[in-house]
């Protein structure tokens, strides 16, 4: 069942990234041989479809990632330095105390991946 | 020349939301989940620590080792694998709720009233844990609640799903845990 489940869910990413994959193709190929722009070029029209409500929601954007990948770190970083203490006083309490088997930074173990 | 440029920012920002969307937010669920699940591992050994319950009690190890199963595993749980272990039951019939779910309940019927309810309560919340956690992110789960609620506007559907669906919306969280008793084996170790 569980290969079941693993291929099926294979199955909708690999149709989601065919169909990504064919919009851009075909979002490109409306360009096909009308225009041949060199690497400024492109850059001087990107830069010039950017207007400022652009700039400032790319900005929120940006500073939310970048600030929730900051909270992750954190967090990531308070659990390692947090168990091991909380490990101990419950093994004193419970000498036969079983585990999640979690990495010391909370992730999933690198054996439990596959 | 400035469709180019609009090309580019659409696809960037397409980009960006699928990162958010396929990564951060699956993992930030994730996260939450397993968190959940931790709250009532910690609620349960403190219960555990106040000597309602001895900590070499099966039915308080099963049900500690059952939790941690739970969060070792959680990335592997979806709306898809909770679908298949349904049809999987209706096609095979019940064998879950078997051996070591089974045993548990058995280890409980031991315990004192109080400390059987208190167990009890605990299995409940991590199998509520559960299904919220499975049907919360599913796409799918989101379409099929859309359909039945076009099909009936007058009552609730989630309700009336999980009415419908009860007994095998418990079979299947059996299943999962009796994966989960399989899978962790009961040994301490370095990790959390």
């Amino acid at each position: 069942m569980e290969l079941i489940d693993a291929n099926l869910r294979r199955g909708i990413y690999s149709g989601a990234f065919v169909l990504v994959v064919y919009f851009a193709t075909s979002a490109l190929s409306k360009f096909a041989g009308t225009q041949t722009l060199a690497f400024t070029q492109i850059g001087v029209s990107f830069m010039a479809s950017m207007t400022m409500s652009k700039w400032a929601a790319w900005s929120v954007a940006g500073t939310s990632t970048g600030l929730w990948r900051r909270e992750v770190w954190l967090k990531q970083r308070a659990i390692r330095n947090l168990s091991p203490g909380k490990k101990i006083a419950e093994v004193m309490k419970d000498p036969g105390r079983s585990s999640s088997h979690l990495t010391s930074r909370g992730t999933t173990g690198e054996g439990d991946l596959k | 020349m400035s469709e180019i440029g609009n090309v580019l920012t659409t696809a960037i920002s397409l980009i960006w939301l699928s990162f958010l969307l396929f990564y951060g937010f699956r993992n930030s669920r994730l996260d939450a989940f397993r968190q959940d699940l931790f709250d009532l591992r910690d609620s349960l050994f403190q219960y555990a620590a106040e000597g309602n319950v001895a900590f070499d009690q099966p039915a308080y190890r099963e049900l500690r080792n059952m939790i941690n199963g739970l969060i070792r595993y959680a990335h592997k749980m979806s709306f898809i694998f909770f679908l298949l272990v349904l049809v999987d039951i209706r096609v095979n019939g019940s064998r879950y709720s078997s051996c070591a779910s089974r045993r548990w309940e058995a280890e409980v019927a031991k315990l004192p009233p109080h400390s059987r309810k208190r167990l009890k309560r605990y299995h409940e919340q991590v199998g509520h844990t559960c299904l919220t956690y499975i049907t919360s992110g599913s796409p799918l789960y989101c379409l099929l609640w859309s359909y039945r609620r076009i099909g009936d506007m007058q009552s609730s559907l989630r309700n009336r799903f999980h009415v419908a669906y009860r007994p095998q919306l418990y079979q299947g969280i059996a299943a999962l845990e009796e994966r989960a008793f399989e899978l962790n084996p009961a040994a301490c170790s370095e990790q959390i």
